[in-house]
């Protein structure tokens, strides 16, 4: 890529960046919040939303390129500042900044000295790890090679959000997370960093737990305190730049958490366009979340547990009544102008959560597709490579793996997470005991831990009992810092050794934390040799050598960039290295079976438009891979150009 | 607060301490091991030659297979 070529590219990204944060920013001036934390995540939820939205249509459109999309942003903006009232808007933009800066400079000046220096040297490092890793190495992660990029891949290479042929079904489930990821992708037309899609939902996360923490009556100091350990969990740290969805559908569950305590709380009083606004992003929220993983319904009898119970059973029923009334005046405050745009943005969440199940429903029968649905024996819906379950065999079976991981003794803790929870240091040392100190002495976190509970039984009782099951629980370490954070502000400050060893714990936990996950447990020194080694327009996800035979080094070194190469695997199989990291590979799909004859493998791989056939270890089925080698020694259509990689007509 | 108070502040919190101690020493094997190799590996990166090569030591420790998909 030419540096005009880079400049031109970046400048795209930027134009639309700030249209997106200023549609944001217009929202989030109808919407108030009555309090920073909660402000801040109003922001960051419409960003994130907003910026899925807008790819998602421009997707469905065929608009997915960096001109075509600097082209939307730029009329976007010429449009807000033709239109008064947003202009008008638009113009206090210096103010608001001004009092966000006030905001930030009184939370900084509220905390102790020594958690300011703590809290720069762990920003600070956090930072240089997450940059490093990205900008070191190409993505590796299993289900992302599989299903999330290969989705995001194809999009990227055709301009547009589309089913395409593949045995890979997974790419049917919900694909918000894909959607947002693909704004990585996109501008730059490479994968260079895509594993920065995780960090919004890593910092939505983060601050959903220091609002929470404040909305249990805790101190800034000990909100942030709790936010930071959370925000150092290891399988959330880990999922954050392996591309992997589970930490945004963590970001929103907490984040539904920290607007339900607002809602739920008796101290807060009501006022109706902050109701108003905290139901507004709640019902956004969750639709987000519909429509990136399916696992946030089975979540949802824990929240609304959580919801009930602060206002106690008997006050609960009048509480809501109160708050709803309280948020239909909120509505009815407001211009027509505004509710128009409010009810436009609300359609586009609806759209957001429910456009992949319907899509699924139209063309399968089934909204789940793949996955069909069995509720106590019974078949809800029949087609599916897989199946959800609802029963309590499969309770006892996830409980009983949670019970084997629990404490992380069989093994590192990895992006997948087959031996261990991966919750780390802090919630199996100083976290674990807050819990179980706190829950005796303070009301709040009583109930919330029964939501908790609650929600994490309910998912235990439907997901497929599977060595990688524990990445649907990230959102879980978030109790025990909430635990430690109200349990922080009963903490005496005499003697003064208290407060001293309270904070080499917590330091000693988070640094450990940290060390853990520099180099994602699993990757070699080596390897990121082999990829520094390189620019970095040219690390590959193939060239990695880390989870994937060598038949995908030889697919990118030798499969000729201008014909499409055709491939088999099975449905778990790995097809997005093979797209390159430029998308420049266009990939057909050409299915084969172990009883084909060699004349009409060939014939298929005509049919479908391709000369090439790639097969490989452990992700084509072991028939396929021997017919294939069978007819290329036979000395007929088919000749092996390298290793898994097998052409016909090979002298034309 | 009062004498009391404080008395029951500071048990619970040598309580919590305690405790947390126990769960540590109880977590820490073996992930003080995972903890601690990738620190080391960044060490010897930067100051190749002055520290042995632990990979072979490391693998053996965690080298589990992948379990089935």
């Amino acid at each position: 890529m030419s540096a005009l070529e880079l400049a031109l590219r970046l400048g795209a990204w930027l134009v639309c960046s700030v249209f997106v944060l200023a549609m944001a920013y217009l929202f989030h001036r109808q919407l108030p919040m009555g309090r920073p934390a909660l402000s801040a995540i109003s922001l960051m939820v419409l960003g994130i939303f907003l910026t899925t939205l807008l790819l998602f249509l421009a997707g469905l459109l065929g608009l997915l390129r960096a001109d075509r999309l600097a082209a939307i942003g730029f009329s976007g903006l010429v449009l807000m500042a033709a239109i008064p009232a947003w202009r008008r808007s638009l113009l206090q933009i210096p103010r608001d900044f001004r009092a966000l800066s006030h905001d930030l400079r009184r939370f900084w000046g509220s905390l102790p000295r020594w958690l300011r220096i703590f809290s720069a040297a762990a920003v600070l490092a956090s930072l240089l790890r997450f940059a490093f890793l990205i900008w070191a190495l190409p993505p590796f992660v299993w289900d992302s090679l599989t299903y999330h990029l290969t989705n995001v891949a194809h999009w990227t290479q055709v301009g547009k959000i589309e089913l395409f042929d593949t045995p890979i079904l997974r790419i049917y489930t919900p694909a918000n997370y894909e959607v947002l990821a693909t704004w990585f992708t996109v501008f730059l037309h490479h994968d260079a960093v895509v594993e920065a899609a995780g960090i919004p939902a890593y910092l939505l996360a983060t601050t959903a737990v220091y609002a929470s923490a404040r909305s249990l009556g805790c101190s800034r100091p000990a909100s942030w305190m709790g936010a930071m350990a959370y925000a150092s969990t290891p399988a959330l740290l880990l999922a954050t730049t392996g591309t992997k969805n589970d930490p945004h559908v963590a970001a929103y569950y907490l984040t539904s958490l920290a607007l339900l305590l607002d809602l739920a709380g008796k101290r807060r009083a009501v006022d109706p366009r902050q109701s108003l606004s905290s139901m507004f992003l709640l019902a956004v929220t969750l639709l987000l979340a519909a429509g990136t993983k399916a696992y946030i319904a089975h979540l949802l009898p824990g929240l609304a547990a959580i919801a009930m119970l602060p206002p106690g059973f008997r006050r609960t029923l009048p509480h809501w009544r109160e708050r709803i009334t309280a948020a239909r005046q909120g509505w009815h405050s407001l211009d027509a102008w505004t509710r128009r745009c409010l009810m436009l943005l609300l359609s586009g969440a609806v759209l957001l959560g429910g456009y992949w199940n319907v899509r699924n429903w139209a063309l399968t029968g089934n909204p789940f597709y793949p996955y069909g649905v069995n509720i106590a024996g019974a078949r809800i819906f029949n087609e599916g490579e897989r199946t959800a379950r609802l029963n309590f065999a499969r309770l006892v079976d996830n409980l009983e793996s949670l019970a084997d991981k629990f404490g992380d003794a069989a093994g590192p803790i990895e992006p997948d997470l087959p031996e261990t929870t991966g919750w780390g240091w802090f919630f199996y040392g100083p976290g674990l005991a807050a819990v179980i100190f706190v829950c005796f002495t303070h009301r709040g976190l009583r109930s919330l831990a029964w939501g908790f509970l609650l929600s994490l039984l309910v998912l235990m009782l439907s997901i497929r009992p599977s060595p990688f099951n524990m990445r649907y629980l990230l959102w879980f370490p978030a109790m025990a810092s909430l635990a430690y954070s109200c349990w922080l502000d009963d903490l005496p400050s005499r003697p003064r050794v208290l407060p001293i060893v309270a904070l080499i714990a917590f330091g000693g936990a988070l640094a450990l934390n940290l060390a853990t996950t520099l180099n994602y447990n699993r990757v070699s020194l080596d390897r990121f040799g082999l990829m520094l080694e390189r620019p970095l327009w040219e690390r590959q996800a193939a060239l990695l050598k880390l989870n994937m035979p060598s038949e995908y080094e030889h697919a990118i070194l030798f499969a000729p960039a201008g014909e499409p190469l055709g491939y088999n695997v099975g449905s778990d199989g790995f097809v997005y290295p093979l797209y390159k990291a430029d998308f420049s590979q266009r990939l057909t799909y050409v299915p084969v079976s172990g009883s084909d004859d060699c004349g009409s493998i060939a014939a298929r791989m005509r049919e479908r438009g391709t000369r090439y056939l790639f097969v490989a270890e452990s992700h084509t089925p072991g028939e396929v891979i021997q017919r294939v080698r069978d007819c290329a020694q036979d000395g007929g259509s088919l000749a092996e150009e390298s290793r898994g990689l097998y052409v016909i007509d090979a002298g034309s | 607060m009062s004498s009391a108070r404080k008395v029951i502040s500071s048990l619970e919190f040598w309580g919590l301490l305690v405790a947390s101690t126990l769960l540590i020493s109880w977590y820490a094997y073996p992930q003080i091991l995972f903890a601690l190799y990738p620190p080391y590996e960044l060490l010897r990166l930067l100051l190749p030659g002055l520290l042995p090569d632990l990979a072979l030591a490391a693998n053996s420790i965690w080298s589990l297979p992948e379990p089935p998909r």
